[in-house]
């Protein structure tokens, strides 16, 4: 098989984006949709991890987005954007949960919300992902749907490489558990 | 026999254990009953999340919000007042009915007011009937407020609700109708000070220059007290050791560690990542076998490797993907939909996967690029494939 070993970090990899943000601090508004542009398939998906609707999901992306255009000096020198965008969003996301508006916890999860046919199978695992805290489901979908490596996760949540090892670990047992309950 | 630890289990289904831990694990997941029925379980919730959350987003709603943020963004670099998204009018999705044609009514014929009675021509104002007596010879103890009063005091008169001159002839005491008010006694003491819309005036200049130089106790140099409360994140901040600060979280983290305003600026703007995933400390699980083979501990994390066991073996998928001017696009990710699996490009944008015979979906995805989707008939050799992703912008 093809050694896929030097498969390179994406979600971290810097690219044209400080170039892009400098310029858009100074004023290129060019700069800043392309920007804001780029990124907004995965921070969908992000954000629909978080809210398990898409039409939060659209929301909470247009409110990440503007927080971003708003706060964007505030991106670390050197850095993708796709990291800070997603911490933007876990943010929000958290920030609507504890105040109770916009939050997935707001209405009670309906599972028909995903706007896809569920089986008796998947009916469980997605209840328990609905149940686990922003954080920890955040780290559960960037490390199965999106397949972000350790280190990558560990520079978007900002912990060391086993620490994230073992939350993932964590969480995929929690959640294989009241599955199996 | 001892079983695999959580970990394991979790390192091996992400593809980050090489060498002689992965075979390892894949041995003894071929013989122990015990995790291979975890592993297939943990497989089930990583393919069921896969399925349910992997979802794309609606292109056209995405391309309105971003359209919208646009809209904002400019009108606030240009100092403009920014529009209000309730104003924006969101496209109905196709299975709504269409909304009404909008009908131009006049004013106040719209359906919506209760005016169904058709038009007729008012009646003429009724104007009071005046005592003649009174406005031919006042009271005496009125003629000086009559005479003083400016001589348009019979239109007034008019302008008074009508009296019924029974009334007045029948109580000669009461006041006469037509005459105006007397007026109000001047205000006293701090009424009259409130009144006055030089103060409010004055108020509102003090305001201001309040907000414009912030007197505060702090300017005449008395320390300010600030109390022991840390948040969550700056408590774990402290206790980090002193290596951490150069390494992670010590770039844009930094200014919420700073200070109390500060910090919660800093919040706001780059939330610090500890809160959100502050999860609790691994521990034993309720139930978990013990942990095994600690030859198995994981190595090299993050660097999927090839893997050779018994149930990936078969035909394989391979192919290159590029970019439209023919350079190979690095780091794409590769599904194929069934069975589920994932694998990366390299540098040179080529990928192999083992795929079982038959009809298979793959599809390819790459940050800024749009993704492909192809389906491919395998038989029982290698196939080679070749992938063009076109950049979104």
């Amino acid at each position: 098989m093809h050694d896929n070993s030097n498969a390179h970090y994406s979600w971290t990899e810097p690219g044209r984006d400080p170039e892009l943000a400098l310029a858009a601090q100074r004023g290129d508004l060019g700069a800043l949709f392309t920007l804001l542009r780029k990124y907004r398939r995965e921070l969908w998906r992000v954000c629909f991890a978080l809210t398990l609707d898409r039409q939060r999901a659209e929301r909470l992306v247009h409110d990440t987005l503007l927080r971003a255009a708003k706060n964007l000096r505030s991106l670390p020198t050197g850095s993708s954007m796709l990291p800070w965008l997603v911490r933007l969003a876990a943010h929000l996301a958290t920030a609507a949960a504890k105040s109770g508006t916009q939050a997935p916890g707001a209405e009670p999860f309906s599972p028909e919300a995903l706007g896809t046919g569920l089986t008796e199978m998947e009916r469980p695992v997605l209840e328990a992902f609905a149940a686990l805290p922003e954080g920890e489901r955040l780290l559960l979908a960037l490390d199965t749907i999106e397949h972000i490596s350790y280190p990558e996760l560990a520079v978007i949540a900002k912990r060391e490489v086993p620490v994230i090892m073992n939350q993932v670990a964590l969480i995929r047992a929690r959640i294989a558990r009241e599955e199996a309950a | 026999m001892k079983h695999l630890s959580s970990l394991q289990l979790c390192a091996f289904l992400d593809d980050v254990l090489v060498g002689t831990p992965d075979d390892g694990t894949a041995r003894h997941l071929a013989t122990c009953t015990i995790c291979r029925a975890r592993y297939e379980t943990w497989c089930h919730v990583d393919d069921s999340l896969r399925e349910l959350l992997g979802q794309d987003p609606d292109e056209h709603a995405m391309e309105q919000r971003m359209s919208w943020v646009q809209i904002v963004v400019t009108a606030e670099r240009k100092g403009l007042p920014a529009p209000e998204f309730a104003v924006l009018r969101i496209a109905l999705p196709p299975q709504l009915p269409a909304p009404p044609p909008v009908q131009v009514f006049p004013p106040g014929r719209a359906p919506g007011f209760a005016d169904p009675a058709p038009r007729t021509t008012p009646e003429p104002l009724k104007r009071p009937v005046l005592n003649p007596p009174i406005l031919a010879s006042p009271a005496p103890a009125q003629r000086a407020s009559v005479s003083s009063a400016p001589p348009p005091a019979a239109p007034r008169a008019a302008r008074q609700p009508a009296q019924p001159p029974v009334a007045a002839a029948a109580n000669p005491s009461a006041p006469p109708p037509g005459y105006a008010r007397m007026p109000r006694p001047p205000r006293k003491g701090f009424a009259a000070f409130v009144s006055r819309p030089g103060v409010w005036i004055a108020l509102a200049l003090v305001a201001v220059l309040a907000g414009a130089f912030p007197l505060g106790v702090a300017r005449f140099g008395i320390p300010v007290i600030k109390f022991g409360f840390k948040s969550g994140h700056e408590r774990d901040a402290d206790v980090k050791p002193a290596g951490d600060e150069n390494t992670a979280g010590a770039d844009d983290a930094a200014p919420a560690r700073k200070g109390s305003a500060k910090a919660r600026k800093g919040a706001q703007d780059d939330p610090d990542a500890s809160v959100l995933f502050d999860l609790p400390a691994l521990e034993p699980e309720d139930g978990e076998p013990d942990a095994g083979a600690t030859d198995a501990a994981p190595t090299r994390p993050g660097k999927p490797a090839d893997r050779d066991t018994p149930a990936r073996s078969g035909p394989t998928l391979c192919g290159e993907v590029h970019n439209p001017q023919g350079q190979p696009v690095e780091g794409a990710r590769v599904y194929l939909t069934s069975p589920p699996r994932m694998v990366r490009t390299d540098k040179s944008g080529r990928f192999c996967i083992s795929c079982p015979q038959g009809k298979r979906t793959i599809r390819i995805e790459a940050t800024g690029r749009a993704p492909v989707t192809r389906t491919v008939q395998m038989g029982s050799t290698k196939l080679e494939t070749r992938f063009t992703l076109v950049p979104v912008n």
